[in-house]
């Protein structure tokens, strides 16, 4: 009978496929989290402006 | 008095139907290519009409806004007096196969984990390989602007952290910023090709392997890579020449030291306003490309011939 590897304790097959999922995720994930971001710039202006 | 000699005409018309039908239902061939007439007619418009005009026009001139239609072996000879040309082309192939090479060896052992190790949710895992590819091109190539740029993730980051007081510069417009967005942009390409291979390999030859004495390594190398060379070479080719042409990603993340010869391609249609000598740097570059296919493919044969 195989024996199952406990989840905590991951294959370095596992590993690598966690950091090549998160090499292929991350810039697209973080178009979403700059949209949130203000533009310097026009940030500067706003700041001015109440001033 | 029959119908057939009372209308002459309208008796041979039909026989010629009929004889036209039986000919084509006898023939094989005919059959055949009849089926594939519309990927045929498609492949005609789609691919070899515009080909052969950018062939036929680069063999003309430009003078200013007209074409001057008579044969000239100029663009050619322009091309090759210039050495820019060349060496833009050069660089384009060396990067594109930096890339190649990048994306192939880290898809490999993606590919290899999905087809051997997990044994079920194939689909799950093939699904979370190709959802950041759901979004456009030209997005992820902006996101890794965001990412490398001057005020972006890694520099903020680095910041943040102090390792850095000032943002470093190099990490953006620079061929190595246009190799990693490509191996980003490519990946998915080169996974699915090798993941195939790999999933349509015989797992009984692996288990003739290890009864036979071989250890795991050994056996990934004599059985394991030799049988998924066709999904390998199958991702280099896809992931090779679609990036020698990229002016996208060159234009974006390049800077003037990472442009490629698709961009110079781009202005001579563009800016340039030479469409016979873009049309004659796009011949080069596609027999160009066509020969380092060739060349791979002679290679990976005698490589597998002598592994055999």
């Amino acid at each position: 009978m195989s024996k199952r590897r406990p989840w905590w304790r991951p294959s370095g097959f596992m590993i690598y496929a966690v950091i090549y999922l998160t090499f292929i995720y991350l810039p697209v994930l973080f178009l979403p989290l700059f949209s949130f971001k203000e533009k310097k710039l026009s940030y500067n202006l706003r700041v001015i402006r109440e001033c | 008095m029959t119908q057939a000699s009372l209308n002459p005409d309208r008796s041979n018309r039909s026989s010629l139907g009929l004889s036209i039908r039986k000919r084509f239902l006898s023939s094989e061939p005919l059959r055949g290519y009849s089926l594939l007439s519309p990927t045929l007619l498609t492949m005609l418009f789609g691919l070899a009409m515009p080909l052969l005009v950018l062939f036929g026009l680069s063999f003309w001139l430009q003078d200013y806004v007209d074409f001057i239609k008579t044969f000239s072996l100029q663009n050619y000879s322009d091309f090759f007096a210039k050495p820019i040309y060349s060496a833009i082309l050069m660089k384009s192939i060396r990067i594109s196969a930096m890339v190649t090479l990048v994306t192939v060896l880290l898809a490999y052992p993606m590919a290899y984990f999905i087809a051997f190790r997990i044994k079920s949710n194939k689909l799950v895992w093939l699904i979370l390989i190709t959802v950041p590819f759901w979004t456009s091109y030209l997005l992820r190539v902006f996101a890794w602007k965001l990412m490398l740029g001057y005020n972006g993730v890694v520099n903020s980051g680095l910041k943040s952290l102090g390792l850095i007081s000032e943002p470093l510069e190099f990490l953006l417009y620079n061929p190595t910023a246009v190799a990693i967005t490509l191996a980003h942009a490519w990946a998915a390409f080169a996974i699915l090709p090798i993941y195939v291979s790999l999933e349509k390999i015989d797992r009984s030859l692996l288990e003739a392997s290890r009864d036979l004495g071989e250890n795991a390594f050994m056996s990934f190398i004599r059985v394991t890579l030799p049988l998924s060379m066709p999904g390998v070479i199958a991702a280099s080719l896809l992931v090779f020449i679609p990036t020698v042409g990229d002016y996208v990603t060159p234009s974006l993340v390049g800077g003037p030291s990472g442009i490629m010869i698709g961009n110079i391609i781009q202005s001579m249609f563009g800016k340039a306003f030479n469409w016979p000598l873009g049309a004659a740097i796009s011949v080069i570059s596609m027999l160009t490309v066509t020969a380092m296919v060739c060349l791979f493919l002679w290679g990976t044969h005698r490589l597998r011939r002598a592994v055999a």
